[in-house]
Order: C-alpha cells, then sequence, then structure tokens
C-alpha cells in the first residue's frame, strides 16, 4: 500500500472541509478521485502534503505516518503535486521551473538529466520554449511546465489536482495522453477530476467524494456503469460527447 | 559640466541603489513595504560607528556591522512580521511603520540626537581624468554597490537557495508544494535586505555623519528608486537608484539645488506615467 489515508477530519477555518474520509492507493495504481466542486478533493489533496490543517484521522504513506508533517518533508518523500491552478512560476523560466521541481530529493546529475530528457519528450513543445518565462506560455503549456515539474522530483506517488481544468478539450485529450503515458512508467498516481468521464477512462479505480464524505468506491470500469451516480454528484456538464 | 554631474550624481546614486535593492527584495519576497529599511540603515552605521570606538580596527567594525544588521533583521522577520499574517498588506506596512519608530526612538536613547563623526573611507584626493575631477570615493562606491548587487544577482540566479527564494517569491503556494520551505526562505530575505542595508548605511556615513536621521529622506529615495526601475526586479533597483541620482545632480546644476528632490519626483511621476511598472518592471501574468 503506497497511500492509506484513515477516518481523516480536516477543516479550512471553520468549516469541516473533510468529514472522516477513508481511502487507499496501492503501488502502481491510477485512482481517480470524482466530485463536485466544493466536495472536498482539494482539501483531501491539500491534507496528504501537510497543507491544511488536519483535525483527526491517519495519512501513512509508504507504511510511515505522515499526518501532521511540514509539506517540505512530505514532499521530499517521493510524493509530488501537479497543483490545481497549476501554480507555476510566471516569472521563472522553464528550465527554472523544471529545475525547481528537482530540488526536493537528493541531487543527482546522472537522474536529473534522465528525467529532464523525459519531460522534453514528452513536452518537446516545453523544450523549445525553455528559455522562456513560465508566465508567458500559454494555459495548455503551463499545465504541461506543470507535470514536467513535478516529474522532476522522480515521484512515486503523484497527486494532481484537476489537470484539465480551464483547458480546451483538444489540450485536455493531450494532458489525458500524459496521464496515460505517466501510469505506464510505474508512478503510482491520485487524480482528482471534475471531468468524471475522462479521468474513469484512464483510471484503475475511483472514489466519490460528497461534501466531505466518501459516498461510493469502485473500479472505474463499474463506475462508468453508475451513469446516474455520476451525474447525480458531478453536475451534468461531465457528460461524454 | 555635464560628464562632471553626472559622475557626481553616480555617488548618491550607489547609495539609492543599494536602498533599492533591499526594499525589492523584501517586496518581491513578501509583499510588503519596508518603512523601517531606512532604520535598518542607521542602526547599521552607529553598530559600526560604536564597534569602531570599542577599539577595534575599522575594517573589523565594517566587516561585523551588516552581520549586525542581518541578525536584526532576522529577528525583525522571526518575531514580529511572521506573527502577522502575511499578505494583509496594511497590518504588514502599519508594523514597519511601527518599527521604524522602535528603532529610531531606541537609537536616540542609546546614542543621543547628535551627529557624530566618521572616519573617511576614501582618500580625499581628486583624481583627473582630462578636464573632470573625480573624487575616489565615487568610484568606490559604485564598486562596492555594483559588486554587491552583482553577488545577489549571481545568488539569486545560480544557487539552489536563491532560486528557491525567487520560486517562493513568484508563488508561495506552489513553492511549499515544491518542498521548499518558504517561512525559511522569506527570514533569509530579510537577512539579506539588512545586511545590504548596512553596506549602504556605512557608505554613506562619512559623507553625511552618522545621526538617528540621516536616512530619512534617503530611504524615501530608495523607494523612489526602486519603483522608478521597476519594483521587485533587482537589476531595476540598482539602475534605478543610479538614475535617480544622476537625475538629481544634473537637476540640481541645471535648474536649482533647492529643486533636486522635486525633480527627481517629476521624473518618477513621468516614468510611472509612461511605464506603470518602471523602466524594467515586467508583468507576467499566470493564465488560467
Amino acid at each position: 500500500m503506497i497511500l492509506k489515508i484513515e477516518d481523516l477530519v480536516s477543516s479550512y477555518g471553520v468549516i469541516k472541509a473533510l468529514k472522516g474520509v477513508s481511502l487507499e492507493v496501492r503501488e502502481g495504481e491510477l485512482v481517480s478521485l470524482l466530485g463536485a466542486n466544493g466536495a472536498g478533493k482539494s482539501t483531501l489533496l491539500k491534507s496528504i502534503i501537510g497543507m491544511v490543517k488536519i483535525n483527526s484521522g491517519h495519512i501513512r504513506y509508504e507504511d510511515s505516518e505522515i499526518t501532521g508533517l511540514h509539506p517540505s518533508k512530505i514532499i521530499n518523500n517521493g510524493i509530488s503535486i501537479v497543483p490545481e491552478g497549476r501554480k507555476i512560476f510566471a516569472d521563472m523560466s522553464v528550465a527554472d521551473n523544471l529545475e525547481l521541481g528537482s530540488f526536493s530529493r537528493k541531487k543527482d546529475k546522472e537522474l536529473d538529466k534522465r528525467i529532464l530528457e523525459t519531460v522534453y519528450e514528452f513536452f518537446p513543445r516545453l523544450y523549445e520554449r525553455r528559455g522562456q518565462m513560465g508566465g508567458l506560455l500559454s494555459g495548455g503549456e503551463q499545465q504541461m511546465l506543470a507535470i514536467g515539474r513535478a516529474m522532476m522530483s522522480n515521484p512515486r506517488l503523484l497527486l494532481m489536482d484537476e489537470p484539465s481544468m480551464g483547458l480546451a478539450p483538444l489540450v485536455v485529450e493531450e494532458v489525458f495522453a500524459v496521464i496515460r503515458k505517466l501510469k505506464e512508467t510505474g508512478v503510482t498516481i491520485l487524480l482528482v477530476e471534475q471531468n468524471a468521464s475522462m479521468a474513469l477512462e484512464v483510471s484503475d479505480r475511483a472514489y466519490v467524494l460528497n461534501t466531505g464524505n466518501i459516498v461510493d468506491e469502485d473500479t472505474s470500469e463499474n463506475m462508468m456503469k453508475k451513469s446516474s451516480l455520476v451525474e447525480a454528484y458531478l453536475g451534468g456538464g461531465n457528460k461524454e460527447e | 559640466m555635464f560628464i562632471q554631474q553626472l559622475l557626481n550624481g553616480l555617488t548618491m546614486g550607489s547609495i539609492y541603489a543599494l536602498l533599492a535593492v533591499g526594499v525589492s527584495m523584501i517586496y518581491k519576497a513578501m509583499g510588503m513595504m519596508n518603512f523601517a529599511h531606512g532604520d535598518t540603515i542607521m542602526l547599521s552605521a552607529f553598530f559600526c560607528l560604536t564597534i569602531y570606538s570599542a577599539g577595534l580596527p575599522l575594517w573589523a567594525a565594517i566587516l561585523i556591522a551588516p552581520f549586525i544588521s542581518a541578525a536584526l533583521g532576522l529577528c525583525l522577520e522571526r518575531f514580529v512580521y511572521r506573527k502577522l499574517e502575511y499578505g494583509s498588506f496594511s497590518n504588514l506596512l502599519i508594523a514597519t511603520v511601527g518599527v521604524s519608530f522602535i528603532m529610531k526612538n531606541s537609537a536616540v536613547g542609546i546614542w543621543g540626537a547628535q551627529k557624530h563623526n566618521f572616519p573617511a573611507l576614501f582618500s580625499m584626493k581628486p583624481i583627473h581624468i582630462g578636464s573632470f575631477t573625480i573624487l575616489p570615493q565615487c568610484i568606490g562606491m559604485l564598486a562596492i554597490a555594483a559588486f554587491f548587487v552583482g553577488v545577489l544577482q549571481l545568488f539569486f540566479y545560480k544557487t539552489k537557495i536563491g532560486k528557491c527564494m525567487r520560486a517562493a517569491a513568484s508563488n508561495a503556494e506552489g513553492a511549499t508544494m515544491m518542498g521548499i520551505n518558504v517561512s525559511f526562505t522569506r527570514f533569509l530575505t530579510f537577512g539579506i535586505s539588512a545586511a545590504f542595508a548596512a553596506v549602504a548605511g556605512i557608505l554613506m556615513s562619512p559623507i553625511f555623519y552618522v545621526s538617528t536621521t540621516m536616512a530619512t529622506n534617503v530611504a524615501t529615495k530608495g523607494f523612489a528608486a526602486a519603483i522608478l526601475g521597476g519594483f521587485g526586479s533587482i537589476t531595476g533597483g540598482f539602475v534605478g537608484g543610479l538614475i535617480l541620482g544622476i537625475i538629481e545632480a544634473i537637476g540640481g546644476a541645471y535648474i536649482a539645488t533647492a529643486y533636486k528632490d522635486v525633480i527627481s519626483f517629476v521624473v518618477l511621476i513621468l516614468v510611472l506615467y509612461f511605464c506603470p511598472n518602471g523602466l524594467l518592471g515586467k508583468k507576467t501574468e499566470q493564465k488560467m
């Protein structure tokens, strides 16, 4: 078990965002976490990396307790995140942005070079624009940069927060193609998405989060058949074409 | 005459440049205007003078003072500003004003309100180049300012910790998510900024004497220089400082010395009118 969350309760100020969430991610799996806006998906990811105050419950990563640790300790452990809204460093070059992703692990020139090659192979446009400021990239390119930056730390567990948000349909396709390729490289992924149909297509299993509670858990294949449930919790905006 | 004034302007310009870089760094990293920066300059000068008066050689005093100032900056960050939530612009602003008062009044209490002499750092023998004369202090101050700004630039662009500091300043949440300890990078930013204040304070002392009000006017000019060059940019602050110094000297010589402050602020307003982000300021936005 690479990630095991038990009875997690966290709050944003006075609002209880998670009301006892339990969830598991196994080595090599791609698990999607679905839910409407405000269901607590992002809060869950932020809780895992220590950016949200945890009231009670446990988070275990590779059998060690990481509940309540400082984010810098958790990120150093082989977890990395593609943040919601990308959060790239707009006034730093693409190459610097990528390099920053590698700082959380021990310096290893060989590994740096190898991963950087993979990132540029995944995203040739980042290579072309490596000298440009991150803020000058298009929305889709910034998303690629955020993914590449997260790859640089050579994570064992990759958390992705709404990677398709605000992107044109064609770019969304591209992002999901990358997610599929990442899964093939063997990295374990926990994917938070509002685009349920796309997420279910790439993932092995899925959880549905509704106002702070897990309301369903199943293989992605089965989940796709429960279209009524998907519609009920995710709204009508994510139907397949 | 014109070139002569230009050279004169570089002397004050170097001071403004060091100040501008100091306030710019803090603004960039924490989004706060540090109105206590001028007082850190003043205190640094007193630290240096006190160490020297205690019998240590001048060079030792000059080397030690910046470290004391850096320590002071670190304490202020740790025990004052960090306690107020970063992001509340008005709270931080008022806090720096309060800190400024505390520093100034403590200095009056400890060292008195009179002016103290400070030994000359450079030879007073003018150097003649063709028809121009330059005081060694002009060259010396410019060289020192350029050296420190250059080192700072290398630090920010070439070292790991420097890059982390830039990332934290650029997007604090994104930096935290990369495993960067943002409160530590902010802490460090304050220390470096205070050390820069010390360099400026020591360079100013022989010209302005050491007193509790020695940096009051200069600090305002430092902010003006930072805004002129582009607030938040290191090179912008440096260039802005030098330009402000030159404008002042030339304006003072050709129009009227009494108006030299007015002239520099008129130029500042004009520059902001045409390039709102300052001369070297860039605006890059995160796309959603």
